[in-house]
């Protein structure tokens, strides 16, 4: 609990709207805006005029949004703090990306109410609104703690105890080294490993929760692949209906086209795209303009779908078949076959951050010999690999069923999925988790101890257990100390 | 027809707390008597011949920058000092003293005894004299009355006490001294006081002569650190006496398990809270049995006496079983016994009762100080004098109290941690307590605290002059950390002598203290800048300038803290009235009655939805 800190939420209701209000109240959070935001109009932000808005540009590391600015001083806000109100672009993805990078700069999430409360207490509502307010609060604590009694059992309050309890291990012999010297038998051991494997959690734990956002915003999935590679063709198979125009001609696909459906309750948003040759080839420039989009296309996806065609790319791989009648003249592949050449050499840039999959396509004009999807290196990294039929239909439901399997997860994975809240917490841990790595041997270990301490108070934020006496307990627990 | 005076302050019990808030309420203009079982056990070492240790000697020099005494007596009665975690980080340092105890006793005792405003005098209070609402008296166990206006008490571990030795217990203060059992543990009772029984312990004292020294590590001193007291310079005593460590055998393990059903500990014949932290050796072999050995430490109880003082060796085991494990320890095969180990029972107090102030709540000048408050330690008990003897004459003079908060000093945790959260056991102080303990050390305890002594009028006009010296000093050294040395063989020297990477280039003093190999040391043999100032105020400054960037890190969360702090909430609110709250909150809040928002965040059982009822309505009560 902060009293009197910087706190922030977004004031529109979460889902898609035209419009996001992210709200910060309380002094100093127009210094924490500053770093977010730009605007031509006003050179430095800390010279905000209230009540005016302020056309500018938000940068809320990395993710960007034109949007507007509003400063309200104190007294004359709702909360009677000082008040700054930044007006972006509706969708989860930019509020989310605003919030965290607020609290990232000393911004703690309000509590539910928290702004009513804070109104309340500078005088902005009435005595008779008190009822109210406390009514509420206790109505949220009561939810809150539902939500926290449901959260006992689950895996997820399983796993934070149990990070908390190795950071409080660390403490505890790192504390009482420091309070018994005289004790020979304190043995510190590497902490660094622990530490590492316990950023590796949250962050673990961090990606689960990004599963629950995609639930609510679905799932961008980019096609890819060189031309006639059959990626239209396998877009109609997603969406059921002849959407894209098929043709044996490649580059029949001009222009990214977008559409939705859904599968497994998870909604994807797929692109399909031109296909990619090298530009500086291409003279069309209809064509040329459509692999510069494809190439934006897949900056924005969740999921990269790889499409290779197994028949045309693989000339001199595997062997043929020349007994039979010409028209059953499959050609046989294995998996160890495939050569990288088939890959655009752009691929690793496409494959980028997104969750690539590699999509062997026509696989009903090849004899593949083995499994129909596995791993396959490509260069340092490995991908999953699925050989499938757009045409046959062969295959495509066991793609449908990994995909949306990866973006929800299966249903004890499901329970490790963190709220905002939660996962708000979890980024500030792995950050003090960080920096007491980082600082790890370059300074006292009382230093380093603030920062594991601070990542130990942050899970505490979650699992609501932060007494500092646990630590001197745990002292006690471990090592046979004193006089 | 029997005594009655009349004094403004009475403090009950002469050990460290009391002692520091006799002198503390006397120095401050308050008529101050000082009540004692027996002048003999004045400012008594019952158990370690040794002040200070981790944490505590930051608790040492608080009180002695506030003007207090155990760190100018402890400086006196120093027979070896140590530098704990002299590796370390400066906030982890600690100073450790062996002293010897009849000499530590003898200069508080004359400390007293020039005291102008204080009379001493020998006594068992057993009665207290109240309207019901406030303080009025005592009366002793021979009928004499003493009338006041505040009353610290500082029984110690004489309360009621008993000691156990296996199967023999008797009624007994500690060393043989008188218990407090006439009847003012009751008398407290009676006054709405809830009392509560811990037990501690003590190892036996053995022979010089018998021990075999040749078997066990020595342990020096070490010259070149500072002393206890901001009045003194760094010590620099040849000489000092030495300590000894040696290790508990298979032999020693087996003999207390095939005797641990003689153990009272274990047979359940005691019933007090003993601490974790200062484990019995049956407890440290029960406990931790995978442990081959376990150190003890040799140390002597003084210069003119042969008795040496076992650390490690805390028991209430019988004495022939006591015999034998003392036999199998090394170099003690032969070791004779002068004074058997025993466990000490005793009547506590729960520090929830107390407000900051170290004032018990719902009895107007009635103050409590030391192991009475459930803390446990010499340094514990002195920090805790030393507030209480203000906050008796601040109170009979009309004024607020004197509270040190968290970041001020370990006084303040110490004290906060007791009334906020309680106690179940002996609370010792230690440096994982203070969350700001990188702003909280022993080298910068004046710098923290003697102008609020000064302000108080507990400082004198030597300690003084020293602490405006020493800042000044500061001021200087922190200007001329931002100089640059410029490139030259001397600087390549020092790098290459530190193993550290060296770039031709201009480095500030400032960068080059920020790297952990380097000190003001090392700066001096490249400049001639810093040779002028005193070791007291370069250590403080290196410290500073080390942690730096921490302690801006922190002065943010302290910002925060101090939030709450400020939000101050009415000694006498109506919790009942207070709708909202849940049971346990409303209860807790009840008892502890906190002083503001923030030690009402401290409160276990309190969550923040019941913080924020309680300001809505705490806002609504100050409207009405």
């Amino acid at each position: 609990m902060h009293i009197d800190g910087i706190i922030a939420a977004a004031a529109t209701p979460s889902g898609k709207g035209g419009i996001g209000i992210i709200r910060i109240s309380g002094k100093g959070g127009l210094t924490a805006v500053s770093e977010i935001f730009k605007s031509d109009k006003l050179a430095n932000i800390m010279n905000a005029e209230p009540n005016y808005m302020y056309f500018g540009r938000i940068d809320a590391d990395g993710a960007t949004d034109n949007g507007y600015m509003v400063f309200f001083k104190a007294p004359h806000s709702f909360t009677g703090e000082d008040t700054v109100e930044l007006h972006c672009h509706g969708g989860e993805g930019i509020l989310s990306s605003v919030l965290t990078a607020l609290f990232k700069r000393g911004v703690y999430p309000a509590e539910r109410g928290e702004f009513t409360k804070r109104a309340f207490l500078n005088g902005k509502l009435s005595l008779a609104d008190a009822e109210g307010v406390i009514e509420m609060i206790n109505a949220e604590s009561t939810a809150a703690l539902k939500a926290a009694y449901r959260m006992m059992s689950g895996v997820l309050s399983k796993e934070i105890y149990s990070m908390q309890n190795a950071l409080k291990d660390i403490m505890s012999t790192l504390e009482a080294a420091l309070d018994y010297p005289d004790e020979t038998d304190i043995k510190i051991g590497d902490y660094t490993v622990v530490l590492c494997d316990l950023s590796a959690r949250a962050e673990s734990l961090i990606n689960s929760s990004k599963k629950s956002a995609f639930i609510k915003k679905g799932v961008n999935v980019a096609l890819i692949g060189a031309p006639n590679t059959g990626k239209s063709s396998l877009l109609n198979v997603f969406l059921k209906k002849d959407r894209a125009i098929v043709t044996d001609l490649p580059g029949t696909t001009r222009d990214t086209l977008e559409e939705s459906f859904e599968y497994g309750g998870v909604r994807f948003n797929i692109i399909d795209t031109a296909g990619l040759r090298d530009v500086k080839s291409v003279s069309d420039i209809i064509e040329k303009k459509g692999i510069e989009r494809s190439y934006e296309a897949v900056k924005g996806a969740d999921m990269v779908l790889y499409v290779v065609d197994l028949n045309s790319r693989t000339e001199g791989m595997g062997e043929s078949l020349s007994d039979g009648v010409a028209e059953l003249k499959k050609k046989t592949l294995r998996i160890s076959d495939i050569k990288p050449e088939i890959f655009d050499e752009k691929f690793k840039e496409i494959a980028g951050d997104a969750k690539t999959v590699v999509v062997f396509n026509k696989n009903d004009l090849v004899q593949f010999v083995g499994e129909s999807r596995g791993s396959i290196k490509i260069g340092e990294e490995k991908y999953e690999y699925f050989c499938v039929s757009a045409t046959e239909k062969e295959g495509t439901e066991d793609l449908l069923n990994f995909m949306t399997n990866l973006f929800v997860g299966n249903e004890t994975e499901s329970e490790l999925i963190a709220n905002s809240r939660q996962t708000a917490a979890l980024k500030r841990a792995n950050e003090s988790i960080k920096t007491a790595l980082n600082s790890c041997g370059k300074v006292g270990t009382e230093c380093t101890l603030l920062d594991i301490r601070e990542a130990w108070e942050c899970l505490g934020e979650i699992t609501g257990e932060t007494a500092g006496s646990d630590i001197v307990d745990g002292i006690f627990e471990r090592f046979c100390l004193g006089k | 027809m029997h005594i009655a005076r009349h004094y403004d302050c009475i403090v009950i019990g002469a050990g460290h707390a009391g002692t520091e808030a006799a002198l503390a309420s006397a120095r401050l203009g308050i008529k101050t008597l000082i009540l004692t079982m027996s002048p003999d056990s004045i400012a008594f070492l019952a158990c370690n011949p040794n002040i200070g240790g981790t944490s505590k000697a930051q608790l040492v020099r608080e009180v002695d920058a506030l003007g207090g005494e155990m760190g100018v007596a402890a400086d006196k009665a120093t027979i070896q000092l140590k530098l704990l975690n002299g590796a370390k980080g400066a906030a982890v340092r600690s100073l450790r003293g062996q002293v010897d105890k009849r000499l530590y006793h003898d200069i508080i005792k004359k400390t007293l005894e020039d005291e102008p405003n204080l009379t001493i005098l020998e006594g068992e209070a057993v009665k207290i004299i109240s309207d019901g609402s406030r303080i009025k008296g005592i009366k002793t166990a021979t009928g004499a009355e003493f009338y006041c206006e505040a009353l610290v008490l500082a029984t110690g571990v004489y309360l009621n006490s008993g000691i156990i030795i296996g199967e023999y217990t008797k009624k007994s203060g500690p060393a043989g001294f008188f218990p407090a059992d006439g009847g003012l543990s009751d008398a407290l009772r009676e006054c709405g006081i809830e009392i509560r029984r811990f037990k501690t312990g003590t190892p036996p004292r053995i022979h010089k002569r018998s021990i075999d020294f040749s078997k066990m590590q020595i342990q020096e001193g070490e010259r070149g650190i500072c002393r206890f007291s901001f009045l003194n310079d760094y010590c620099e005593d040849e000489g000092q006496a030495l300590c000894h460590l040696t290790y508990t055998t298979k032999e020693t393990s087996e003999i207390i398990r095939q005797n641990i059903s003689r153990s009272p500990m274990y047979n359940g014949s005691i019933e007090g809270i003993g601490p974790r932290y200062c484990p019995s050796i049956e407890d440290k072999i029960m406990r931790f049995s995978d442990k081959e050995r376990h150190q003890i430490f040799i140390e002597p109880e003084g210069i003119f006496t042969n008795e040496m003082y076992v650390q490690g060796m805390s028991s209430s085991l019988p004495s022939d079983v006591q015999e034998k494990v003392l036999h199998s320890i090394i170099g003690l095969e032969r070791a004779e016994i002068i004074r058997y180990a025993y466990a000490i029972e005793y009547d506590c107090l729960n520090p929830e009762q107390l407000l900051p102030s170290l004032a018990v709540k719902h009895l107007k000048g009635l103050f409590a100080a030391g192991q009475l408050n459930g803390t446990s330690g010499y340094e514990e008990a002195a920090a805790q004098g030393v507030i209480a003897g203000i906050n008796a004459a601040l109170y009979i003079k009309g004024e607020e109290p004197f509270i040190l908060k968290r970041h001020e000093a370990y006084i303040g945790v110490l004290i906060d941690d007791v009334v906020t959260k309680g106690t179940n056991e002996p609370y010792r102080m230690m440096t994982a307590r203070a969350e700001y303990r990188l702003s909280l050390r022993q080298d910068n305890a004046d710098t923290r605290l003697t102008a609020k002594g000064r302000a108080i009028g507990l400082v004198s006009d030597e300690r003084y002059e020293r602490y405006l010296k020493k800042q000044k000093e500061l001021k200087e050294i922190f200007f001329k950390a931002e100089k640059t040395i410029s490139p030259d063989k001397a600087l390549e020297k020092l790098f290459e002598r530190k193993g550290a990477p060296y770039a031709i280039r201009g480095y500030t003093i400032k960068e080059l203290l920020k790297r952990p190999e380097f000190g003001f040391f090392d700066i001096n043999s490249v400049t001639g800048e810093f040779l002028e100032y005193s070791k007291a105020a370069l250590a403080e400054a290196e410290a500073e300038l080390k942690y730096g960037g921490y302690i801006e890190k922190q002065a943010n969360e302290i910002k925060n803290y101090l939030k709450a702090e400020n939000r101050p909430i009415p000694l006498d609110v109506d919790y009942s009235k207070i709708d909202g709250l849940r049971l346990e909150a409303r209860q807790k809040l009840e008892k502890i009655r906190p002083l503001s928002i923030g030690q009402a965040m401290r409160i276990s059982g309190v969550s923040p939805a019941d913080i924020s009822v309680l300001m809505i309505r705490l806002a609504v009560l100050s409207k009405a």
